[in-house]
């Protein structure tokens, strides 16, 4: 049963039929691929898209991405800027509320989509998606609905992406652990961490197993893994005993490794990619997004064996170890209008373009982003790499926290307060209860 | 409260050059050469720094992690790498013109406001400069939102492709044009210095008091017009929030934006030498004018007592 | 005053017939007088009187710009000062910096002045170096910085040779401020300069009179060169503190390195700063608090608040150990 769709049945006949007929209407413009929503090539305009990434390999798919609705949308022209992370929120924030200097498409953070829809900072798109077929099932339900407001879409769903463990299959191998098993519990990872760390002749760590903390992840997937819900109707639970396990679990590596300072240290020896932890042999597990699949595809790593000769690194994937239940989560991001753009209409086909099947299969082929469209997310293109079918695998025990509007970023108050816990400045019930005792008490002034 | 905050060396009138040298030894002089030596250390523990910044930048990837001074290999394409990556020419330009229209609003502004208050008499003269004092108080925080919003309704009639003042250099620049409290008291306890005497027989001449105020004082002045034209080319290069708020354009960037822009890059961690590469770069300019102006900037900061950041 | 007395032998001297002119000649004066003054007078109107009016009405309101203001009477300032730990917090990181590094940042500066003050040959020299760091500010320096401080950066390693193991600084919460007190001490140049040029104007012949007294080198120091500098001394007080109020690049570039979220203000918040906070609860994330600009334009008015006390209270602490010479101050 799909949530979504009782959404979009109670629709006025009417408007059902003008649909339809818009949509007729369009079709003989739009190209005959499968899964293209309906484009109106007719439409021109200047547009500017603001996006975050930076790196080459995302840098060079995002263009391709261009590239290819520029030749089917002949009359726009689209101009795509890089902004940092975060910057890319706030300078929109700024601008759209000067009502000056806001992109006409940009990336927006599925995950804060709604609260930002709230204050008006997107455009309302519900009446285009409709009028121009838009299909929610096309996406993943969960993805579809993170996009809405008050029943009503703010951004077409791009990518998402998922969290998964890769690890050094020549290190492990090496270590004498089999590489085609990699462990699958907390208990499993502990173990195999003895065999795998290595420490130098004065006492300093010369090799990590694994750090929880190293990747793209963090205390909140690894209390999902302990079995912890973080969101119980509607309000964010932190203060939870699963969730202070899972921090004293977390110590304890940290520990296990000299403590937060010395694990900082270990860690900041390594720098980007190609030199980081992972690629350089200083981590042998980390749980990262499939993301991370293009990073290493595109460098290439050699990995040092112990004989002192080098091959190329081989590595695998697979869940991130789990305690309760096997978990994962997705975050990913929405191609959104802001509102005041000068030029929503061809920022519209341009988004149309970019979100339907074609777009999203050629951006997720060298960044491994996970396309929004399900079927997408099979495509031929995408399976030819044995990998990838994994990665969408990966997301059936995907966790996914309910939206709070009193308050979206309550995770901030749970993240503030880790690295004192880290450093042992705090007990983990300490940190906890003050994190819960602050976002009931925002909670309670926003409602 | 605020004529309190004057270092006692400043001297209305008097130009700041260096004191005369003067022997002055409360030690025997074998503590004068320790002195020296704990100074010559001092001086290294300065330099350190800047000369990390130059061996990083010509460091390959390979060798960031190990301290070493001297690269094996001198990574010169550092520099090209990270020049190739952004729009370092024109966040350049944007840079030169953003810098440049401050200095001189600032300089000219300033000195006129100083003007009236130090050398003319009007009515409402000494409570409005009470005012000019009194604002010096006012921590800039407090008007940055407020600032925002007004710049954020004024139309800009399409002036770089906006329709209001935000995401354009005017935020930026026309503040410039109306003077810095800061600047102004200073400026006015300069040119009070003037001897009143070469207006009055100016005046006799029957030169204008805008002849004056551009012939006879100006002229007279340069030293404290040269120290603030530096501070304010120091403050506009270097200023980080203002862009940072008003400039959202990638086109319209400053060379500080740029730089933060370029860290992000490389996605994740910092690659330490194409960062240390752009960011010696970017000091360049400012360096070439220290080196050049060096005085100005010592006795300027000796008079002002106003810390560089 | 030359002008004021001229003006008053016109006055004595003036008909009748000469008022008219007088009065005229008089409004001229005061025209051109305004004229002059025109820039600051807009700027002062525009830009800050103007700003402060319209910044204290927000700050009883919520507002986020995009919609219209709501008036909330008291209700920002009422939940700032008893419901908001973050604000406790960015207060706390800011008083901790104020009360650390003014000392250091004195007591450094001071120091070398005095080395600086004893014409030792190369003092030029020394002098551009000291002062150099300051022309080197900006995002590029704040970068330099966190490369040296990294935790196997070079200054730890220079720790390392005199067998102290460096912590790791800009990621453990205890070390970050101490990380920013390090900075911040290459910063002191135009403190040093400052102090230099006032210890070359304390009279010679203090030293010399000392000198027939029998008094040695720290009896000069602690009796004369300290109490004449002292008023330098509170204006270089005053000034650091105020400065230091207002941190924000530093924290913003530092807490935000490797793509951290600036709205999280660094390690375990520790390097919230109050400008810093304020700067997020204005511009920041909507999720995270930010775009809330009756909220921060009520922190900012705290913070003004808080500045005026404590410069204040300065003021009153000046009278005990300031000394200021009789002639002229």
């Amino acid at each position: 049963m799909r949530k979504t769709d009782s959404k979009w049945a109670w629709r006025r006949p009417v408007m059902a039929l003008a649909a339809a007929l818009v949509v007729l209407a369009a079709l003989p413009f739009g190209t005959a691929q499968q899964g293209q929503i309906p484009l109106n090539p007719e439409v021109s305009g200047d547009i500017e898209f603001w996006h975050f990434w930076g790196s080459p390999v995302r840098r060079n798919a995002v263009r391709r991405v261009v590239a290819q609705c520029q030749d089917e949308l002949p009359n726009i022209h689209v101009t795509e800027t890089f902004k940092p992370f975060g910057d890319i929120w706030t300078a929109n924030i700024a601008a759209v509320a000067a009502r000056s200097g806001m992109p006409d498409v940009i990336v927006a953070d599925r995950l804060q989509l709604p609260r930002d829809a709230a204050d008006g900072i997107y455009q309302n798109l519900g009446e285009l998606a409709e009028a121009d077929g838009v299909d929610p099932a096309a996406f993943w339900d969960f993805i579809w609905d993170q996009t809405l407001y008050e029943g009503d879409t703010y951004g077409l769903p791009f990518e998402t992406d998922v969290r998964v463990l890769f690890y050094n299959k020549n290190v492990m191998a090496e270590a004498g652990l089999d590489p085609e098993n990699p462990p699958a519990t907390w208990e499993e990872l502990w173990a195999a961490a003895d065999a795998l760390d290595v420490w130098n002749e004065d006492g300093t760590l010369a090799r990590m197993a694994f750090f929880p903390l190293y990747g793209n992840v963090g205390a909140d997937l690894w209390a999902m893994a302990n079995g912890h819900d973080f969101v119980v109707d509607g309000h964010p639970v932190v203060d939870d005993p699963a969730v202070a396990e899972t921090l004293e679990w977390m110590k304890r590596w940290i520990d296990r490794y000299g403590g937060w300072a010395e694990t900082q240290r270990f860690l900041s020896q390594y720098g980007a990619a190609p030199n980081d932890a992972f690629m350089a042999g200083g981590v042998v597990m980390k749980v990262d997004v499939a993301g991370y699949n293009s990073i290493l595809n595109f460098y290439r790593p050699s990995a040092k064996l112990a004989d002192g000769s080098t091959a190329n690194m081989d590595w695998g994937v697979s869940l991130p170890p789990y305690s309760e239940r096997p978990a994962t989560w997705s975050g990913g991001f929405t191609l959104s209008i802001p509102t005041g753009a000068a030029n929503p209409e061809a920022a519209w086909e341009f988004i149309k373009c970019a979100a339907s099947r074609p777009g999203q299969v050629s951006w997720a082929r060298d960044t491994y982003a996970i396309p929004s469209d399900i079927s997408a997310a099979r495509d031929p293109v995408l399976m030819a790499d044995p990998a990838w079918g994994f990665f969408v695998d990966a997301m059936e025990v995907g966790i996914n926290v309910p939206f709070v509007p009193a308050y979206s970023n309550w995770i901030e108050q749970l993240n503030q307060r880790l690295e004192s816990v880290w450093t042992g400045d705090v007990t983990a019930a300490e940190a906890l209860s003050a994190a819960q005792a602050e976002i009931d008490s925002i909670i309670q002034q926003n409602q | 409260m605020a004529v309190s905050s004057v270092p006692p060396t400043l001297q209305a009138g008097k130009a700041p050059l260096l004191p005369p040298r003067r022997s002055f030894s409360p030690f025997a002089s074998v503590w004068h050469f320790l002195a020296w030596l704990l100074l010559v250390g001092i001086a290294v523990l300065f330099l350190v720094p800047l000369l990390w910044m130059i061996s990083t930048a010509l460091k390959d990837p390979s060798e960031l992690m190990r301290n070493n001074w001297i690269p094996q290999h001198l990574a010169w394409e550092n520099f090209s790498y990270a020049l190739s990556y952004g729009m370092w020419f024109r966040w350049t330009y944007n840079s030169i013109v953003i810098t440049l229209f401050s200095v001189v609003g600032m300089v000219l502004s300033s000195a006129m406001v100083a003007y009236a208050f130090a050398r003319l008499k009007w009515p409402g003269r000494d409570i409005l400069f009470g005012v000019v004092l009194a604002t010096m108080m006012m921590p800039g925080v407090v008007l940055m939102i407020p600032q925002f919003i007004i710049f954020a309704r004024l139309p800009a009639f399409g002036f770089q492709g906006s329709q209001t003042w935000v995401n354009t250099f005017l935020p930026l620049i026309v503040p410039a044009f109306t003077g810095s409290a800061f600047y102004i008291f200073l400026l006015r306890q300069f040119m009070r210095g003037v001897p009143m005497e070469l207006s009055e027989s100016a005046k006799i001449d029957g030169a204008s008091e805008l002849r004056i105020f551009w012939n006879i004082v100006m002229p007279l002045s340069k030293p404290a017009l040269a120290t603030i034209a530096i501070f304010s080319f120091q403050g506009a290069w270097q200023d980080f929030m203002g862009p940072l708020i008003y400039l959202q354009s990638e086109r319209l960037y400053t060379l500080q934006l740029g730089l933060r822009q370029f860290e992000f890059a490389a996605g994740g961690a910092p690659a330490w030498n194409w960062l240390m590469a752009v960011s010696l770069l970017v000091m360049l300019p400012v360096l070439v004018v220290f080196l050049a102006f060096q005085r100005y900037f010592i006795e300027g900061i000796s008079i002002t007592g106003m810390g560089g950041r | 005053m030359a002008v004021s007395t001229r003006d008053q032998a016109v006055k004595v001297a003036a008909a009748p017939e000469a008022r008219r002119r007088f009065s005229r000649r008089r409004f001229n004066q005061a025209l051109t007088g305004y004229l002059f003054a025109l820039p600051w007078l807009i700027g002062f109107l525009v830009f800050t009187l103007w700003p402060m009016v319209y910044s204290l009405y927000t700050s009883f309101t919520r507002y986020n710009i995009i919609g219209e203001p709501r008036w909330i009477g008291l209700r920002n300032y009422r939940n700032i000062i008893f419901s908001d730990p973050s604000f406790l917090k960015a207060l706390e990181n800011t008083f901790w910096m104020v009360i650390v590094k003014t000392p250091i940042v004195i007591v450094a500066a001071l120091t070398i002045a005095i080395l600086l003050s004893l014409d030792l040959p190369g003092e030029r020299g020394f002098r551009t170096i000291v002062y150099l760091p300051n022309v080197l500010s900006g995002v590029a320096a704040i970068f330099l910085w966190q490369w040296i401080l990294a935790p196997n950066g070079l200054f730890n390693a220079g720790l390392e040779l005199i067998g102290v193991r460096g912590p790791a600084w800009f990621t453990d919460p205890n070390w970050t401020k101490p990380g920013l007190v390090v900075m911040g001490t290459w910063w002191i140049g135009s403190q040093v300069l400052i102090y230099l040029a006032s210890l070359k104007g304390i009279p010679k012949s203090l030293y010399e009179a000392a000198e027939i007294d029998g008094a040695n080198g720290w009896a000069k120091t602690r009796y004369i060169t300290l109490p004449m500098l002292s008023p330098t001394t509170f204006f270089l007080v005053v000034t650091s503190i105020i400065g230091t109020f207002q941190i924000f690049e530093t924290a913003f570039i530092i807490a935000g390195a490797a793509g951290r979220d600036v709205a999280l203000g660094g390690p375990s918040q520790s390097l919230l700063f109050y400008v810093f906070y304020l700067y997020n609860r204005a511009f920041g994330k909507v999720g995270a608090g930010g775009l809330q600009m009756g909220y921060a334009s009520a922190l900012a008015w705290i913070l003004f608040v808080i500045i005026l006390i404590v410069t204040l209270i300065q003021l009153w602490l000046a009278r005990r150990w300031v000394h200021y010479e009789t002639d002229g101050r």
